[in-house]
Protein backbone atom coordinates (compact mmCIF):
# COMPACT_ATOMS: atom_id res chain seq x y z
CA UNK A 1 0.00 0.00 0.00
CA UNK A 2 1.18 3.58 -1.37
CA UNK A 3 0.17 6.02 1.44
CA UNK A 4 0.97 10.32 1.78
CA UNK A 5 0.25 12.57 4.08
CA UNK A 6 -0.64 16.38 3.73
CA UNK A 7 -0.89 18.43 6.81
CA UNK A 8 -2.41 22.32 5.91
CA UNK A 9 -3.06 25.24 7.67
CA UNK A 10 -6.71 26.34 8.41
CA UNK A 11 -5.73 28.91 5.24
CA UNK A 12 -7.55 28.47 1.98
CA UNK A 13 -4.38 29.45 -0.04
CA UNK A 14 -3.17 26.23 1.31
CA UNK A 15 -5.66 24.21 -0.80
CA UNK A 16 -3.27 24.83 -4.15
CA UNK A 17 -0.63 23.75 -2.58
CA UNK A 18 -2.49 20.42 -1.26
CA UNK A 19 -3.74 19.91 -5.03
CA UNK A 20 -0.25 20.17 -6.63
CA UNK A 21 0.83 17.21 -3.56
CA UNK A 22 -2.48 14.61 -4.66
CA UNK A 23 -2.01 15.39 -8.02
CA UNK A 24 1.19 14.05 -7.87
CA UNK A 25 0.25 11.15 -5.75
CA UNK A 26 -3.09 10.32 -7.80
CA UNK A 27 -0.80 10.30 -10.92
CA UNK A 28 1.47 8.60 -9.84
CA UNK A 29 -1.02 5.63 -8.51
CA UNK A 30 -1.95 5.28 -12.39
CA UNK A 31 -4.97 7.31 -11.99
CA UNK A 32 -6.36 9.59 -15.00
CA UNK A 33 -6.31 13.14 -15.27
CA UNK A 34 -10.21 12.67 -15.00
CA UNK A 35 -10.24 10.72 -12.25
CA UNK A 36 -7.47 13.24 -10.05
CA UNK A 37 -9.84 16.33 -11.45
CA UNK A 38 -12.69 14.28 -9.11
CA UNK A 39 -10.87 13.74 -6.07
CA UNK A 40 -9.70 17.37 -5.91
CA UNK A 41 -13.15 18.18 -6.13
CA UNK A 42 -13.95 16.16 -3.31
CA UNK A 43 -11.19 17.23 -1.40
CA UNK A 44 -11.52 20.65 -1.81
CA UNK A 45 -14.96 20.83 -1.06
CA UNK A 46 -14.24 19.19 2.30
CA UNK A 47 -11.78 20.61 2.84
CA UNK A 48 -12.71 24.98 1.99
CA UNK A 49 -15.88 23.59 3.90
CA UNK A 50 -14.00 23.41 7.23
CA UNK A 51 -12.00 25.77 6.88
CA UNK A 52 -14.37 28.77 6.59
CA UNK A 53 -17.41 27.11 8.29
CA UNK A 54 -15.74 24.89 10.86
CA UNK A 55 -13.66 27.18 13.79
CA UNK A 56 -15.33 29.20 16.12
CA UNK A 57 -11.91 31.10 16.83
CA UNK A 58 -8.89 32.72 14.60
CA UNK A 59 -6.77 30.42 16.21
CA UNK A 60 -4.35 28.31 13.72
CA UNK A 61 -5.71 24.76 12.96
CA UNK A 62 -4.14 21.47 11.29
CA UNK A 63 -5.66 19.60 9.21
CA UNK A 64 -4.39 16.50 7.84
CA UNK A 65 -5.27 14.78 4.87
CA UNK A 66 -3.99 10.64 4.23
CA UNK A 67 -3.88 9.35 1.11
CA UNK A 68 -3.34 5.37 0.18
CA UNK A 69 -4.04 3.69 -2.72
CA UNK A 70 -4.73 -0.28 -2.05
CA UNK A 71 -6.30 -2.99 -3.82
CA UNK A 72 -7.13 -0.65 -6.72
CA UNK A 73 -9.03 1.77 -3.96
CA UNK A 74 -7.76 5.72 -3.60
CA UNK A 75 -8.85 5.98 0.36
CA UNK A 76 -8.87 9.87 1.47
CA UNK A 77 -8.89 10.54 5.19
CA UNK A 78 -9.33 14.28 6.21
CA UNK A 79 -8.94 14.96 10.03
CA UNK A 80 -9.58 18.30 11.51
CA UNK A 81 -10.78 19.67 14.66
CA UNK A 82 -13.46 21.96 13.81
CA UNK A 83 -16.78 22.14 15.42
CA UNK A 84 -18.22 18.59 14.87
CA UNK A 85 -20.10 18.09 11.21
CA UNK A 86 -21.41 15.26 9.63
CA UNK A 87 -21.83 16.35 6.18
CA UNK A 88 -23.80 12.83 5.59
CA UNK A 89 -26.42 14.29 7.75
CA UNK A 90 -26.26 17.44 5.97
CA UNK A 91 -29.96 18.31 4.31
CA UNK A 92 -28.87 18.16 0.65
CA UNK A 93 -30.32 20.92 -1.65
CA UNK A 94 -33.16 20.35 -4.02
CA UNK A 95 -31.68 20.72 -7.17
CA UNK A 96 -34.72 20.82 -10.08
CA UNK A 97 -36.26 24.46 -8.55
CA UNK A 98 -36.35 27.05 -11.03
CA UNK A 99 -33.51 29.17 -10.82
CA UNK A 100 -34.80 31.95 -8.52
CA UNK A 101 -35.55 28.94 -5.85
CA UNK A 102 -31.84 27.48 -6.37
CA UNK A 103 -29.57 27.20 -3.83
CA UNK A 104 -25.99 28.80 -3.82
CA UNK A 105 -24.89 26.79 -0.88
CA UNK A 106 -24.65 23.47 0.17
CA UNK A 107 -23.53 22.27 -3.41
CA UNK A 108 -20.23 20.91 -2.47
CA UNK A 109 -22.00 18.27 -0.38
CA UNK A 110 -23.47 17.30 -3.51
CA UNK A 111 -20.91 16.83 -5.44
CA UNK A 112 -18.92 15.10 -2.97
CA UNK A 113 -21.09 12.06 -3.10
CA UNK A 114 -21.21 12.16 -6.32
CA UNK A 115 -18.15 11.79 -7.22
CA UNK A 116 -17.08 9.56 -4.39
CA UNK A 117 -17.55 5.70 -4.26
CA UNK A 118 -18.36 5.95 -0.05
CA UNK A 119 -18.21 8.63 1.99
CA UNK A 120 -18.07 7.51 5.41
CA UNK A 121 -18.22 9.85 8.64
CA UNK A 122 -16.68 9.94 12.51
CA UNK A 123 -16.26 11.73 15.73
CA UNK A 124 -13.32 10.31 17.17
CA UNK A 125 -11.35 12.50 20.05
CA UNK A 126 -12.93 15.71 19.53
CA UNK A 127 -11.81 15.51 15.62
CA UNK A 128 -13.99 15.14 12.69
CA UNK A 129 -12.73 12.49 10.31
CA UNK A 130 -13.92 12.03 7.00
CA UNK A 131 -13.17 9.41 4.87
CA UNK A 132 -13.31 9.24 1.11
CA UNK A 133 -12.76 6.65 -1.30
CA UNK A 134 -12.69 6.32 -4.60
CA UNK A 135 -12.17 3.14 -7.16
CA UNK A 136 -9.84 3.77 -9.86
CA UNK A 137 -10.88 2.96 -13.03
CA UNK A 138 -14.03 3.79 -12.53
CA UNK A 139 -16.18 4.69 -15.71
CA UNK B 1 -1.49 29.79 -14.36
CA UNK B 2 -2.11 33.00 -11.49
CA UNK B 3 -6.63 33.64 -11.91
CA UNK B 4 -7.03 36.35 -14.71
CA UNK B 5 -10.63 37.29 -15.82
CA UNK B 6 -10.68 38.83 -19.70
CA UNK B 7 -13.85 40.76 -19.82
CA UNK B 8 -14.77 41.96 -23.41
CA UNK B 9 -17.97 44.39 -24.80
CA UNK B 10 -19.98 42.87 -27.74
CA UNK B 11 -22.91 43.98 -29.74
CA UNK B 12 -22.11 47.79 -28.56
CA UNK B 13 -22.77 46.41 -24.43
CA UNK B 14 -25.43 44.55 -25.28
CA UNK B 15 -23.92 41.49 -24.22
CA UNK B 16 -20.34 40.71 -22.01
CA UNK B 17 -18.14 38.03 -22.61
CA UNK B 18 -15.84 36.95 -19.19
CA UNK B 19 -13.10 34.53 -20.12
CA UNK B 20 -11.72 33.65 -16.82
CA UNK B 21 -8.29 31.53 -16.56
CA UNK B 22 -6.71 28.75 -14.44
CA UNK B 23 -9.34 26.92 -11.71
CA UNK B 24 -12.56 28.76 -10.06
CA UNK B 25 -12.50 27.39 -6.90
CA UNK B 26 -12.45 28.29 -3.11
CA UNK B 27 -9.26 30.95 -3.06
CA UNK B 28 -10.03 32.30 -6.82
CA UNK B 29 -13.67 32.48 -6.83
CA UNK B 30 -14.10 36.08 -5.74
CA UNK B 31 -12.04 37.56 -8.87
CA UNK B 32 -15.30 35.86 -11.87
CA UNK B 33 -17.58 37.22 -9.05
CA UNK B 34 -16.19 40.99 -8.36
CA UNK B 35 -16.19 41.04 -12.62
CA UNK B 36 -19.86 39.99 -12.94
CA UNK B 37 -20.94 42.85 -10.04
CA UNK B 38 -19.07 45.37 -11.57
CA UNK B 39 -21.19 44.31 -14.70
CA UNK B 40 -24.23 44.48 -12.70
CA UNK B 41 -23.72 48.10 -11.24
CA UNK B 42 -24.02 49.06 -14.87
CA UNK B 43 -26.04 51.97 -15.59
CA UNK B 44 -26.99 49.68 -18.94
CA UNK B 45 -26.81 46.16 -17.98
CA UNK B 46 -26.81 43.78 -20.69
CA UNK B 47 -29.02 41.46 -21.92
CA UNK B 48 -26.44 38.50 -21.46
CA UNK B 49 -23.11 37.50 -19.40
CA UNK B 50 -21.29 34.93 -21.31
CA UNK B 51 -19.11 32.77 -19.40
CA UNK B 52 -16.37 31.04 -22.00
CA UNK B 53 -14.50 28.60 -19.70
CA UNK B 54 -12.32 27.35 -22.37
CA UNK B 55 -9.50 28.53 -20.61
CA UNK B 56 -11.13 26.89 -17.33
CA UNK B 57 -9.30 23.53 -16.37
CA UNK B 58 -11.14 23.33 -13.17
CA UNK B 59 -14.31 24.65 -10.99
CA UNK B 60 -15.51 23.74 -7.37
CA UNK B 61 -18.74 24.75 -5.76
CA UNK B 62 -17.32 28.14 -5.18
CA UNK B 63 -17.31 28.94 -9.33
CA UNK B 64 -20.86 27.18 -10.03
CA UNK B 65 -21.90 29.79 -7.07
CA UNK B 66 -21.13 32.96 -9.07
CA UNK B 67 -22.58 31.53 -11.77
CA UNK B 68 -25.81 30.65 -10.44
CA UNK B 69 -25.94 34.35 -8.54
CA UNK B 70 -25.14 36.04 -12.08
CA UNK B 71 -27.71 33.74 -13.51
CA UNK B 72 -30.48 35.12 -10.53
CA UNK B 73 -29.42 38.39 -10.92
CA UNK B 74 -29.91 38.21 -14.88
CA UNK B 75 -33.34 36.90 -15.17
CA UNK B 76 -34.28 39.49 -12.25
CA UNK B 77 -33.47 41.89 -15.33
CA UNK B 78 -34.76 40.16 -17.64
CA UNK B 79 -31.45 38.95 -19.08
CA UNK B 80 -29.87 35.50 -18.70
CA UNK B 81 -26.07 34.01 -18.12
CA UNK B 82 -24.92 31.33 -20.78
CA UNK B 83 -22.05 28.81 -20.54
CA UNK B 84 -19.29 28.41 -23.40
CA UNK B 85 -16.64 25.54 -24.79
CA UNK B 86 -16.75 23.48 -21.15
CA UNK B 87 -13.99 21.28 -21.19
CA UNK B 88 -15.85 17.40 -19.87
CA UNK B 89 -14.73 17.56 -16.18
CA UNK B 90 -16.26 21.27 -15.74
CA UNK B 91 -19.37 20.30 -17.57
CA UNK B 92 -19.33 17.46 -15.77
CA UNK B 93 -19.27 19.53 -12.30
CA UNK B 94 -22.07 21.91 -14.23
CA UNK B 95 -24.30 19.20 -14.89
CA UNK B 96 -24.11 17.51 -11.30
CA UNK B 97 -25.85 20.32 -9.66
CA UNK B 98 -28.21 21.08 -12.30
CA UNK B 99 -26.82 24.71 -12.64
CA UNK B 100 -28.08 26.16 -15.88
CA UNK B 101 -30.46 24.90 -18.39
CA UNK B 102 -28.79 22.87 -21.19
CA UNK B 103 -30.50 25.10 -23.22
CA UNK B 104 -28.57 27.73 -21.83
CA UNK B 105 -24.85 25.67 -22.02
CA UNK B 106 -23.02 25.96 -25.59
CA UNK B 107 -20.33 23.52 -27.01
CA UNK B 108 -18.83 26.33 -28.85
CA UNK B 109 -17.88 29.61 -30.28
CA UNK B 110 -19.61 29.07 -33.01
CA UNK B 111 -22.98 27.54 -31.93
CA UNK B 112 -23.07 30.54 -29.42
CA UNK B 113 -22.58 33.07 -32.83
CA UNK B 114 -25.24 31.14 -34.36
CA UNK B 115 -27.80 31.85 -31.23
CA UNK B 116 -26.79 35.27 -30.82
CA UNK B 117 -27.18 36.33 -34.37
CA UNK B 118 -30.31 34.67 -34.67
CA UNK B 119 -31.16 36.39 -31.39
CA UNK B 120 -30.25 39.59 -33.05
CA UNK B 121 -32.88 38.64 -36.00
CA UNK B 122 -35.41 38.74 -33.98
CA UNK B 123 -34.77 41.94 -32.14
CA UNK B 124 -34.65 43.58 -35.69
CA UNK B 125 -37.53 41.85 -37.34
CA UNK B 126 -39.14 40.25 -34.30
CA UNK B 127 -40.02 36.38 -33.62
CA UNK B 128 -40.17 33.73 -36.58
CA UNK B 129 -43.82 32.76 -37.71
Amino acid sequence: MTRREFVLKNQLAELDRLAEGLGDFCLRQGMSEEEFADVRLAVEEAVSNTIRHGYEDRRAHRIRIRAAMKDGELRLEIEDDARAFNPLEALLPELDLPVEQKPIGGLGITLIRAVMDRVEYRRSRGKNILRLVRRAGRK
Amino acid sequence: MPPKVNVEDRAGGAYVLLQPEGAIDATTYTLLGGEVEAILKRATVPTLIIFNLDRVGFVSSAGIGVVLAAEKSMKAKGGKALLVNLKPHVRKVFDIVQALPAQQIYNSVGELDAYLAEMQRQVREGPPG
